[in-house]
């Protein structure tokens, strides 16, 4: 009878020396916190069997030095520090099982809803748990861009996951459309420099130009309605036309030269872009169609240069009470049917002659009409 | 849908014709083809009234009709034509005095008023008879297809009330006519062309099934073929009619053509070398065109003029004014090419690879002479000598041999370079020639089109909006708040501003299978044909009220109007009309010019949106952006 604990407390001994072993290596190999899966514990050398090895792991985990999680469809196992081992054996029971789902969980955190139905515990309980899990320092709460109502948690020493923040142009799981727009603004005038060439005027073009040469791009002023540009010319530094590049120039911003451009300048304090987030950038840019692509002949990726600025950017609201402007069409965006009461009226759809609202009576005519 | 353009419509023939026709039309629109005794009962007019009405609808080809075998007439309103009659009238007559000078203009006009007319008609009206010239009838005689409508065809409607001897000579009509059939804008009227599209479209049918097939189509393969082998057969019968002048391509003109090369053509020299031709009869002592041959305008040609237009338009936009203009040269090149907007029995792709190629040296004739080329262009582009897309060619010595003749062509295809290496691609090019992938560049400016009026309407976040979805489809909000940057808020909001006014649609599709309303997934999606079809029937609507608004302002002043036309007071008007009635008349002449040029420029929309493109289901959605 003497015999068989005495063979446990060796066993137990010897147990002991390994998973203390295991768990050296394991927090020499990797930092805290990283995932083991078995066949990385097994190279360790320490466990002879595979028997031993989940033993060796039972123990680990019963100890809270190792904690259970599933990744990439298989059982993993992660380290715990020492004194964070101590803590949580101080937990209930609830409040064990709820911390570990919160730790299995990553940097992604963990929503109230989803602990509920995993633990397969009452939300009282879970509440419970967390609170006492947020007063002792262990989980904290965090807004996430994904749903911004839900609560999500996650251990207090980890920084959410992109996919929570949203990426770098996000502020508290909202976005932040100050830097965007900031940041926006300076690459598009990067752009806007380097992608239209001033038109050099060639030697003798001027007094020539003057005497019998209408150009279509810079006009007289007694010209006549219909040798008047359809559009704004957009004009450079030296108040000369701005021409497109010959299709030979390579010299249009890529997102590689855009991302030395932000590091060198230092317009971003604590923010580190990646290519994707200026990617990004460039595509809301291109979807607003203030840059355009130009694909690169030699293979290279495409680079960018800014749409022909034919009207201020931001057009504002348009004033349909002013008397219209001949010359309008093409100035601004818009067409026949947003230049006319009609096109911005409140109750365009209730409108029909003879009705409440009917041309013969309608009122924002009136002030368009009159001269 | 058809609502708001019927409502225009009608408004607009009873502007032009008066009440009894906008009534009898009017009827046809709302209730569809109508046998004669209906349409006397829906229009609420005597018998008489109707049948005046309809002769000068059929006329004017407003009203289609058909008999059946069995005898029995029935009525049909045709909208095209009358959309292009009643609205566009002024705008394509503008276009052509641009173009072809005021006599073509007076002679486009003729023909606009009576519908359709014998040459004889349209080149002596409004002339005194001894300068008429002796007409010789041996010409090529073709009365085939022309029978059926000879009877309606002297009906003059709108009775000419000009002094005679205004106007241009007969020989100066007859020489505008023969510039407007050489550009392919008249052509002669067939039997078919009275027909309704549908009812071409089943008679085509018919035909098919008593020769190539004996029974209805029933299996989904034999319908597609059999919808394909109809489509070929209206085009066929459509060149048909187009061939009248030529045996081969379009607007080619060859022997046996009674419309003669002109001598004061824009660009003789040119066009005798397009056209092979060598022994030309002299214009004043060779035959005459046979004066019964019954012409009409070709809309279809004129939708290409326009097109061409807002491409230009558009080039002017995106690259410069100089180097549109060189576009405009290379699309007028091209233009006796293209008969039509866009070929429907083809798609997508295979119709941008079947567009004819134009020389350089073709396009320089058309350019401007004062046009200065160095303007818009960035100095000297060393490696602009490079061939196209074709990177293999970039060797120095093919550079060296390709060094163009003249310094106008090199510039011109700087200026060509500009537009192909543009990311709308408004050109291509093989070399030397130079075609113009039509059908991807019309549906951009089409898209262009819609994103601005977007823009104007909604302000920036719209379009921004409409650009994400049209180019990847069908999304969730919160990936589109991804792609275009959008506070999810912000976003939300604009897509219910969106989707309320028809532009953007939302589709629920379920997560699992319980079909919870909180399982649902949100995606939104941008549908180009339907957002045309929205944006079209605001426009009509829109149209409609500008004519609706401008007779009430008529109204107003209406006595003044009746005294300034009073016979007595025309040319005396200092005299008779007080200093209040001139304010008024002036105040009026100005606001009927406003809102007309309004309903003018509403009509470049919708020629955008709706001529240029078909309004079918779509082929392809390959991506806009890159």
């Amino acid at each position: 009878m003497s015999e068989k604990p005495a063979k446990t407390a060796a066993e137990a001994a010897a147990l002991k020396a390994k998973w203390s072993a295991m768990y050296d290596k394991c927090v020499e190999a990797k930092p805290m916190g990283a995932y083991f899966s078995l066949e990385e514990l097994m190279e360790f050398g320490v466990a002879m069997s595979d028997t031993e090895l989940l033993a060796i792991c039972e123990e680990l985990v019963s100890c809270n030095l190792f904690a259970v999680a599933m990744a990439k469809g298989s059982l993993r196992y992660l380290t715990r520090g020492k004194e964070l081992a101590i803590k949580i054996t101080g937990l209930q029971t609830d409040t064990r099982v709820v911390y570990s789902h919160i730790e299995a969980s990553g940097t992604n955190g963990m929503w109230k809803r989803s602990l509920c139905q995993k633990t397969n515990m009452h939300d009282n309980r879970v509440v419970k748990a967390i609170r006492e899990l947020m007063a002792k320092k262990l989980i904290r709460e965090i807004k996430s861009a994904k749903a911004q109502n839900r609560r999500i948690y996650i251990l207090s020493h980890l920084d959410p996951s992109e996919e929570n923040t949203g990426g770098n142009f996000f502020s508290d799981g909202a976005m932040d459309t100050g830097l965007i727009e900031a940041l926006g603004e300076f690459i598009l005038r990067h752009i806007e420099t380097h992608s239209w060439a001033e038109q050099k005027v060639p030697a003798g073009h001027k007094a020539r130009g003057v005497k019998r040469k209408r150009n279509a791009d810079d006009v007289p002023a007694s010209a006549d309605i219909e040798d008047l540009p359809m559009f704004k010319v957009p004009l450079g530094p030296n108040k000369h036309p701005l021409v497109p590049f010959p299709p030979s120039h390579r010299d249009y911003p890529t997102v590689s030269t855009i991302m030395d451009l932000i590091d060198e300048s230092g317009v971003l304090k604590d923010v580190t872009l990646q290519e994707h987030d200026v990617k990004q950038l460039l595509g809301k840019l291109e979807y607003e169609e203030l840059v355009e692509q130009v694909p690169n002949l030699d293979g290279q990726p495409p680079g960018y240069r800014s749409t022909r600025r034919v009207w201020d950017r931001h057009p504002g609201t348009v004033d349909w009470n002013r008397p219209l402007d001949p010359a309008d069409d093409g100035v601004g965006p818009g067409d026949g049917f947003t230049q006319v009461p009609c096109g911005r009226c409140p109750v365009f759809k209730a409108c029909r002659p003879g009705g409440v609202v009917s041309p013969e009576t309608c009122e924002y005519f009136e002030p368009w009409l009159k001269f | 849908m058809k609502k708001r353009l019927s409502e225009l419509l009608t408004f607009a023939v009873g502007d032009f014709y008066g009440e009894f026709h906008s009534r009898v039309f009017g009827a046809l629109v709302e209730n569809g083809r109508l046998p004669f005794r209906t349409l006397v009962a829906k229009s609420g007019l005597l018998p008489t009234q109707v049948r005046g009405a309809l002769i000068t609808l059929i006329q004017q080809s407003f009203v289609s009709f058909q008999t059946t075998d069995e005898g029995a007439t029935n009525y049909d309103a045709n909208w095209e034509k009358t959309y292009n009659f009643v609205i566009r009238s002024g705008k394509l007559l503008q276009l052509v005095k641009v173009r072809y000078g005021d006599a073509a203009g007076v002679v486009c006009e003729d023909l606009f008023e009576a519908g359709h007319a014998r040459v004889g008609e349209l080149i002596k009206e409004r002339v005194s008879v001894k300068e008429k010239p002796a007409s010789t009838k041996g010409g090529a005689v073709n009365g085939d297809g022309v029978n059926g409508v000879n009877g309606i065809n002297g009906v003059h409607v709108n009775g000419v009330t000009e002094p005679e001897g205004h106007g241009p000579s007969p020989e100066q009509r007859r020489r505008a006519l023969n510039k407007l059939v050489r550009a392919g804008l008249i052509v002669p009227l067939n039997e078919r062309d009275m027909k309704s599209v549908e009812d071409l479209k089943r008679s085509a049918e018919r035909n098919l099934i008593g020769t190539k097939y004996d029974h209805l189509p029933k299996t989904k393969k034999e319908k597609t073929n059999f919808a394909l082998d109809t489509q070929q057969l209206l085009d066929g019968w459509r060149h048909e009619s187009l061939r009248y002048f030529g045996d081969g391509e379009y607007s080619s003109i060859k022997r046996g053509n009674p419309f003669d090369e002109d001598s004061d053509d824009e660009y003789p020299a040119k066009r005798r070398k397009v056209h092979g031709r060598t022994n030309g009869v002299n214009a004043a002592t060779g035959p005459h065109p046979e004066t019964d041959l019954v012409v009409r305008l070709n809309f279809e040609k004129f939708d290409v003029l326009l097109r061409n237009q807002q491409l230009v338009k558009m080039a002017a936009r995106y690259v410069g004014e100089t180097t549109s203009k060189v576009y405009d040269a290379l699309l007028r090149a091209l233009e006796t090419k293209t008969s039509r907007c866009y070929e429907p029995s083809l798609d997508h792709e295979a119709e941008d690879k079947e567009q004819p190629f134009v020389k350089t040296h073709d396009i320089v004739p058309y350019l401007d002479p004062n046009l200065d080329l160095n303007v818009g262009l960035y100095g000297e582009d060393v490696a602009s000598e490079m061939n196209g897309h074709n990177d293999d060619d970039e060797e120095p010595v093919s550079r060296k041999r390709k060094q163009p003749s003249s310094d106008a062509q090199y510039k011109v295809e700087q200026h060509l370079r500009l537009l192909a290496y543009d990311p709308r691609q408004f050109v291509q090019s093989e070399g030397r020639d130079w075609r113009v992938p039509y059908r991807a560049l019309t549906k951009r400016l089409l898209q262009s089109q819609i994103e601005n009026h977007l823009t104007a309407r909604y302000g920036t976040v719209a379009p921004r909006l409409i650009r994400v979805l049209f180019a990847n489809g069908r999304l969730e909000d919160k990936n589109i708040s991804k792609l275009a940057l959008v506070p999810l808020k912000e976003l939300r909001e604009m897509l219910y501003v969106l989707q309320k006014a028809g532009f953007v649609e939302s589709q629920e599709v379920p997560r699992d299978a319980s079909r919870t309303v909180n399982r649902l997934v949100y995606l939104y999606f941008y549908d180009q044909i339907k957002a045309r079809r929205v944006l079209l029937d605001d426009v009509y609507q829109a149209m409609a009220r500008m004519l609706q608004r401008a007779e009430t302002e008529k109204a107003k002043i209406q006595v003044v109007i009746d005294k300034s036309e009073r016979t007595d007071v025309v040319g005396n008007e200092a005299k008779y009309l007080s200093k209040a009635e001139k304010v008024a008349l002036e105040r009026w002449n100005q606001t009927e010019e406003k809102l007309l040029r309004q309903v003018n420029r509403m009509d470049d929309l919708v020629a955008v949106v709706r001529d240029f493109y078909p309004m079918g289901p779509d082929d392809s959605n390959e991506e806009l952006y890159g």
